[in-house]
């Protein structure tokens, strides 16, 4: 956690104010921990129980009835306009 | 108003965790074929939809009345298994490097979390569907397009997935440049 909050403040100023406030060694460190860390891709956490999710089904008159409820609250200009946050 | 999509789309997403993207729920709200789509994959091939915090923030923010943002949570809530809390962001800082560095044009901290979750999912079989097509990286392989003809409109859906392989040579690349800098 310790490593994670210096990587943090670290990048922030780095990126944002162009100031390094670490030595050469001490970057270097941590970019090879960070390395290491990106190439372990089998380390990576499963979704649910297992592989095969339990998805429950879902009736299509009980959705579409939501989705049409929820449509009349949303204005149609919002489809023709991009999304403010990228959506 | 129709929705087209490849044939073979269930069959190649059987089984996968689905993270729906702010713009899915959006149309889907409008779009009775598109509802049909995805309950294709939920219903025929084992599908479960999930999504995050930002995207239920994004979908009900402009809600004018307690009212509208219940019919508008009920929605999202009724269509997906789960909102992935995603207690895993502080565990993934090479991921955080990578994508400030390639993918910093991108300003959308949403579309960052939906990516974070196909990264740190990988070892399942999960995927993503957004309109945003040019919003991830080419770690983020688009396997599908779903398009969906909406009043006077065509919109494309992209289907993402995760590439470990390609991440690993973009994050090697990515480091070492970072570590010389």
């Amino acid at each position: 956690m310790r490593l994670f909050h210096l990587l943090l403040g670290y990048t922030h100023l780095y990126y944002l104010l162009g100031v390094t406030i670490m030595s050469s060694a001490e970057q270097e460190k941590i970019i090879r921990e960070l390395r290491k860390e990106a190439l372990k891709i089998g380390g990576a956490d499963k979704l649910g129980f297992a592989d095969k999710p339990k998805a429950t089904k879902l009736d299509k008159k009980t959705v579409w009835e939501k989705a049409r409820l929820a449509g009349e609250t949303i204005s149609d200009d919002t489809l023709s306009t991009p999304h403010p946050a990228g959506a | 108003m129709t929705t087209l999509y490849p044939p073979l789309i269930q069959q190649e997403l059987k089984d996968h965790h689905i993270f729906l993207d702010t713009n899915v729920f959006i149309y889907a709200s409008k779009n009775e074929s598109l509802v049909d789509f995805l309950l294709g994959p939920n219903n025929d091939a084992n599908c479960a939809f999930t999504t995050i915090p930002s995207v239920l923030f994004e979908f009900t923010r402009g809600s004018n009345t307690a009212p509208e943002y219940t019919k508008r949570v009920e929605f999202l809530t009724s269509l997906v298994e789960s909102i992935n809390p995603m207690s895993f962001l502080n565990n993934i800082a090479d991921f955080h490097i990578v994508m400030s560095k390639i993918n910093s044009k991108n300003k959308s901290y949403t579309d960052f979390l939906l990516a974070a979750c196909l990264y740190q999912y990988r070892q399942s079989q999960v995927a993503l569907i957004t309109t945003d097509l040019g919003a991830f990286p080419p770690f983020f392989p688009r396997s599908h397009i779903v398009t969906v003809e909406h009043m006077n409109e065509v919109v494309n859906f992209g289907v993402f997935k995760f590439s470990p392989d390609a991440y690993a040579q973009a994050a090697a690349k990515t480091l070492e440049e970072v570590a010389k800098d």
